[in-house]
């Protein structure tokens, strides 16, 4: 059954056709919200608050746009809430947390850092954490989630052209930030 | 090709959406300059890095857990966006209806200043349901025609409006 048919019996009282839907995104789900939080546990929790609050907004779903562009859109803004309040309790820059980490990290992080890929994998995205929030959003969906430059435009609601520029700042800003580390 | 122009076209290729012609140019560039092929370098470690990122899979029980969530929702109301708008009319007028009134209470004038300004003696002996002549009397009265000039002027002479003042 196409989605939209799915959204429609949603809007009818069918809880079975939006069960459908969450079958079908939840991985997407977790894991975008993965991609920006690094917690297994946050990501599973922001994805189930993401579906509750597109159901709830399922009536403002006009059919223009494809189920997933929305529901990516409302999972952005959520995850950006969720993080929002998250760095106004811990705001420590980049390096500090850098040189901190192995004293806060737990054991499962220590042995996951073992290897010189899980160390830098664990800077790569520390680095992400540390930008501004449309930076980390866009370095989200084009390199982690491996969007188009098209979806990424649907889904932010931008210009292929500032996709491509944001994109290129974001990355040059990660490049300059982790770059002295990175040997 | 200036270095600053190179990284972008080295991010470009990261993504294929360089033209040949570009990706010459910057071949040929990279061949001279060390500083763009460390720069390429680290972008490859950084996007290689991004791209092999490994997620986790759902919790187990995702879909039962969020159908005992959905459970406590509350289920569609067709009128609820409706509601919600009329809400928000209301209170938007009911905001504006107060702003105006104290608006009208704390900027429009003082009645009695206005009166005062703008209104002469006689007027202002009228609208106090006197007789505005009375004072006028003694000048009508009064025997001589140079006394009753010298009356005209002297009672003139208190007016704020010129045109009023008596030139005899």
């Amino acid at each position: 059954m196409d989605e939209k048919t799915l959204v429609r019996l949603s809007l009818e009282g069918n809880n079975d056709a939006f069960e459908q839907l969450v079958i079908k995104y939840k991985t997407k789900m977790v894991n975008l919200a993965f991609s920006m939080t690094r917690n297994r546990e946050n990501a599973d929790d922001l994805a189930q608050d993401i579906f509750i609050k597109a159901y709830g907004a399922l009536k403002n779903f006009r059919f223009q746009s494809e189920f997933g562009t929305w529901i990516y859109r409302i999972a952005l803004n959520h995850i950006k809430d969720f993080l929002r309040t998250e760095n106004k309790v811990i705001k420590v820059p980049f390096e500090e947390r850098y040189k901190e980490m192995g004293k806060q990290e737990d054991e499962m992080m220590k042995r996951e850092r073992a290897s010189v890929q899980e160390k830098r994998r664990h800077l790569v995205h520390e680095g992400i954490r540390s930008l501004p929030e449309k930076y980390q959003t866009i370095l989200s969906l084009r390199d982690i989630q491996g969007f188009s430059y098209e979806e990424i435009g649907q889904i932010l609601k931008l210009m292929p052209g500032t996709v491509d520029s944001r994109l290129h700042r974001a990355r040059r800003l990660l490049r300059n930030k982790i770059a002295p580390f990175l040997s | 090709m200036k270095c600053k122009h190179a990284e972008r076209l080295i991010l470009r290729s990261f993504d294929f959406r360089l033209s040949k012609v570009d990706q010459e140019c910057l071949d040929r560039h990279q061949d001279s300059c060390g500083d763009c092929r460390r720069i390429k370098d680290e972008y490859d470690v950084i996007l290689g890095t991004l791209h092999s990122t490994r997620f986790p899979e759902p919790k187990p029980y995702f879909t039962e857990r969020f159908r005992a969530r959905l459970k406590d929702t509350p289920a569609f109301d067709p009128f609820a966006a409706g509601k919600a708008w009329i809400l928000k009319t209301a209170s938007v007028i009911a905001f504006s209806a107060v702003v105006l009134s104290a608006g009208m209470i704390f900027l429009s004038p003082d009645p009695a200043v206005l009166s005062q300004e703008n209104m002469s003696d006689s007027e202002i002996l009228l609208l106090k349901n006197l007789n505005p002549f009375q004072e006028t009397r003694t000048v009508f009265e009064a025997g001589s025609v140079e006394n009753k000039n010298m009356m005209l002027i002297f009672s003139a002479l208190g007016d704020k409006n010129g045109l009023r003042k008596y030139f005899p």
